[in-house]
């Protein structure tokens, strides 16, 4: 008798939406996905969306695409045959909701650059991965800035705080620390704390904000070592003691710096150190000397574009 | 007797219902038509990726003629990776790493050759490239950090026989920088420097160089335009930067230039370039709302008097004198109503009687 075949429903085909080998993961995406949640599986880092976004070329992610993690750093140092990547490094003192002079900022116009920086690409980075970048390990978005805010006003809780948390920037604010009193107009080391929790990093901007830079008149050489000694040691045991946090970075009082201040910061573990000279920093920047952009209150916006090269040409 | 057993089975062959059943099941069994057998057809498994190594070796060729090797050989690993057995990207990695590893020695080599020349323009473009062709290229690396960075430090050779005070005095010329060698020797051990140990202690820059003076900043200029009272230079400086944006110093600047010149007509007694230029100030600097005040009741009773001249004048019939005067009374209170309508009767029966004549 010959034998009956029955045809069954064939198997669903089994499909195989990721591989991973050594240097890359291959992805299709699923509807759930976005940048963040492949970046948090594939890098550790949902931070690294932008790592998926610049590889492939892509904004944003649409199921059935099939995309490619790095799982390495693929251009440290943002090197290209054209040029090099920069890095600004922007800098704000005060703030305030109606005026403005050059160093105070109005609260409209900082909500304004902050907007530019959103509405055009720019990703906001800490010091911790500018020294990355720095140190020719670590890659960055190709459009990198960093945000600091120097002295300890309290318009930097009332007006940037809130605006910095808007945007969900990271941000280092560089403490002097004898300006901390907590009356009306500077920061309080609670204010500070609260900060510190949210985002903004908190580093050295020394004791008094003397400048480190020459002895004053009367000094001998011997007093004014011992002076720079202290601006750094104290200002750096108030901070680790306020914030339980160690320190890394100083911002130069008045950016102003010289061997021998180079020489005690590495001597004591910092790890870069920032001047206000006007300029944008490629990996090869020296650490102790990275360049830093005031942003003055009577910019514009144009005034405020000029500061962010990111690319620096061979030609 | 035949015992009667309690485990016996119905298959036993001595129980006769059991054996009849038996035989039943192997018949039917055997008639019965065989299971159906399962035609299990082949998995048909779609490769979401079949797109991927054509496009990364599109990629690839693209990066290539853009000189971009390392992104290019990145790609050829992706094709490589998706299609193991194709022979082409295995020989594409391999020629475009050779490739690169040319172009970053002959970078490196070049690169170097500048340092050495002291053309460091030159030598960062070349080390960078260098870097580029090979990132892990420590000695470009080395060499690029060179070639920027003048050296901070001065590298001393500890000699046998050498102090704290010897090497002070030898590279600061300073006895009183033996506490600064002590102190950068002893960061890394506590005591006098060891011969062959090597030192970095930094250099100490000379005494600060005379500044240039700064350009000023416009509202600095305007400060010291007011100070050397040159007012009105002051207020259009000023009046730029409250232009630019508002400012607290600009705008004190312009309060304070507009005082001082009304103050100085008011001295000359021109009274009404006093009122305009008070007028321009803000009423809450120094004494503006007073001097207003005062200014203005007085021009109002100088007004008056030159009217009534007028009027005087205008009776006599001598038109061109009232019309004089009454011009007069509207300098001083250009809201006297009644000058403004005899000014214009006296005008009109002027134009009218040189009309007749």
């Amino acid at each position: 008798m010959p034998q009956k075949r029955v045809a069954l429903p064939p198997p669903k085909p089994r499909i195989i939406n990721t591989r991973v080998f050594a240097d890359f993961a291959a992805v299709i995406v699923q509807p759930k996905d976005t940048l963040t949640s492949l970046a948090g599986k594939y890098l550790h880092d949902a931070s690294k969306g932008w790592v998926i976004a610049e590889f492939n070329e892509v904004n944003e992610l649409k199921p059935g695409q099939a995309i490619i993690i790095p799982l390495r750093p693929y251009n440290r140092g943002g090197l290209s045959p054209n040029g090099y990547q920069t890095v600004p490094v922007l800098c704000y003192h005060k703030f305030s909701k109606t005026i403005s002079d050059r160093m105070t900022v109005r609260a409209k116009d900082f909500e304004g650059q902050m907007r530019f920086l959103r509405e055009n690409g720019y990703h906001v980075i800490s010091l911790d991965q500018l020294f990355g970048f720095l140190t020719f390990k670590n890659q960055i978005p190709k459009k990198s800035v960093v945000i600091t805010i120097d002295d300890g006003w309290r318009s930097t809780y009332d007006i940037a705080y809130p605006i910095l948390k808007q945007y969900n920037y990271p941000a280092t604010l560089f403490v002097y620390t004898n300006l901390i009193t907590g009356n009306s107009k500077t920061l309080s080391w609670d204010l500070i704390r609260v900060m510190y929790r949210n985002g903004i990093d908190m580093e050295c901007h020394t004791k008094t904000h003397r400048s480190l830079h020459w002895k004053r008149g009367d000094e001998s050489f011997r007093q004014y070592f011992d002076a720079v000694q202290a601006e750094l040691n104290e200002s750096t045991r108030v901070l680790k003691k306020k914030l339980n946090k160690e320190i890394h970075y100083l911002a130069y009082p008045y950016g102003d710096t010289s061997h021998l201040v180079i020489a005690l910061l590495k001597e004591k573990g910092f790890r870069a150190a920032l001047t206000v000279k006007r300029g944008t920093n490629p990996f090869f920047q020296n650490r102790y000397r990275l360049y830093r952009s005031m942003i003055y209150g009577n910019y514009t916006l144009n005034d405020f574009k000029r500061n962010l090269k990111v690319f620096a040409s061979f030609r | 007797m035949r015992q009667h057993s309690t485990n016996k089975h119905w298959w036993d062959a001595g129980t006769y219902p059991g054996l009849v059943l038996l035989l039943g099941m192997i018949f039917f069994q055997a008639c019965a038509p065989p299971p159906p057998r399962r035609v299990i057809p082949p998995v048909v498994r779609k490769d979401p990726f079949r797109n991927v190594p054509a496009l990364y070796r599109l990629k690839a060729r693209q990066k290539e003629n853009a000189r971009d090797l390392p992104a290019a050989i990145f790609c050829w690993r992706i094709v490589q990776s998706f299609r193991p057995e194709d022979p082409e990207p295995r020989a594409e990695i391999r020629r475009l790493s050779l490739k690169a590893k040319a172009e970053a020695e002959k970078h490196l080599a070049l690169g170097l050759e500048y340092l050495r020349n002291k053309k460091t323009g030159a030598a960062r473009h070349h080390l960078l490239m260098a870097l580029f062709y090979r990132p892990g290229d420590r000695k470009a690396l080395e060499s690029l950090e060179k070639a920027l960075f003048p050296p901070e430090a001065i590298t001393y050779h500890v000699k046998k026989g050498d102090t704290n005070l010897s090497i002070a005095k030898k590279l600061y010329h300073d006895p009183q920088k033996t506490f600064l060698v002590a102190y950068f020797a002893g960061s890394r051990h506590n005591g006098p420097p060891v011969p062959g140990e090597i030192l970095y202690l930094p250099l100490i820059e000379g005494p600060p160089p005379v500044k240039k003076p700064r350009p000023l900043t416009s509202i600095q200029k305007a400060r010291s335009l007011f100070a050397r009272k040159k007012y009105r230079e002051a207020i259009s400086l000023a009046e730029n930067i409250v232009a630019y944006g508002p400012s607290k110093s600009a705008r004190e600047i312009i309060n304070g230039s507009y005082y001082a010149l009304a103050l100085q007509k008011l001295k000359e007694n021109r009274l009404v370039e006093a009122r305009k230029l008070f007028e321009m100030v803000n009423r809450d600097y120094g004494k503006t709302a007073d001097y207003i005040r005062n200014l203005t009741n007085q021009l109002r009773v100088r007004a008056d008097y030159h009217y009534k001249k007028g009027v005087r004048y205008f009776l006599d019939e001598k038109l061109a004198r009232a019309i004089s005067e009454w011009e007069t009374t509207l300098r001083l209170n250009p809201e006297h109503a009644r000058a403004r309508a005899d000014l214009k009767k006296a005008r009109a029966m002027l134009k009218n009687l040189n009309g007749l004549q």
